[in-house]
């Protein structure tokens, strides 16, 4: 029974912690970003891309999958 | 399909829906949308094999179908000026939901017509979905070269050489 306990409270102690993220601070935030952004826009590379195989997405393995 | 994977899907399709709208409205140009990807977006990237200065040759209509059909709580972007498409995205929360990935963005090829810089309107989008579903850091996996590593740079991102991706706290 005590390391059942001692489980729970690990698992209390992984959980991811809430951000206490509203709406209203996401879109303030995300203004805050887009302004500040702009700036580093004129820096941009003209072949902007990233990502790995896609034409493997449904054969891939990657263990961090949802 | 299962029962939970198409309710994960309703779910996060107004998850993402909100994140494009927030995100279009903290930008706020009157011609800059944010956008799900359509038929007209996935159509408009068949002229982008085309441009010699195109860094890959992924089929766009082919890898966004197989990332639909896997990953029901994706983020998708279609970035557009006015009818040009600018940029795709293609992302992902990890397993713990602590991580919200990019796992794929490119931008039109600007040989084949100017177009506005388009990454960092991209990354406030990213930022606002992985703030909706509680998500800490971003991760753009795999740059495709060392200007774009660098440039990535520049918006904060640290470099996991092991992984090859960029991170930061959002």
């Amino acid at each position: 029974m005590k390391d059942n306990l001692t489980d729970l409270e690990k698992a209390h102690q992984a959980r991811r912690k809430k951000m206490d993220w509203t709406m209203e601070s996401i879109e303030q935030k995300a203004r805050e970003e887009a302004a500040a952004y702009e700036k580093l826009a004129k820096n941009e590379p003209d072949a902007i891309a990233s990502g790995g195989d896609m034409a493997n997405i449904l054969e891939d393995k990657n263990n961090e999958d949802e | 399909m299962r029962v939970t994977h198409l309710d994960a899907e309703h779910r996060y399709q107004r998850l993402r829906e909100m994140a494009l709208k927030s995100a279009e409205n903290a930008v706020s140009k009157e011609n800059i949308k944010f956008k799900t990807i359509t038929h007209k977006a996935l159509e408009a990237t068949r002229q982008w094999p085309s441009s010699s200065s195109r860094r890959v040759d992924w089929d766009w209509i082919e890898g966004y179908s197989s990332f639909k059909f896997r990953h029901p709580k994706r983020f998708e972007l279609a970035l557009w000026d006015s009818n040009t498409l600018m940029a795709l995205s293609l992302g992902r929360p990890t397993y713990q939901g602590s991580f919200l990935r990019l796992d794929f963005v490119e931008a039109s090829p600007r040989e084949l017509g100017e177009r506005p810089p388009a990454f960092g309107q991209v990354l406030v989008a990213y930022n606002v979905y992985a703030r909706v579903i509680n998500a800490s850091h971003v991760r753009i996996m795999h740059p495709v070269n060392s200007d774009v590593r660098a440039y990535y740079e520049t918006f904060g991102y640290t470099y996991i050489d092991k992984e090859d991706c960029l991170v930061r706290r959002v």
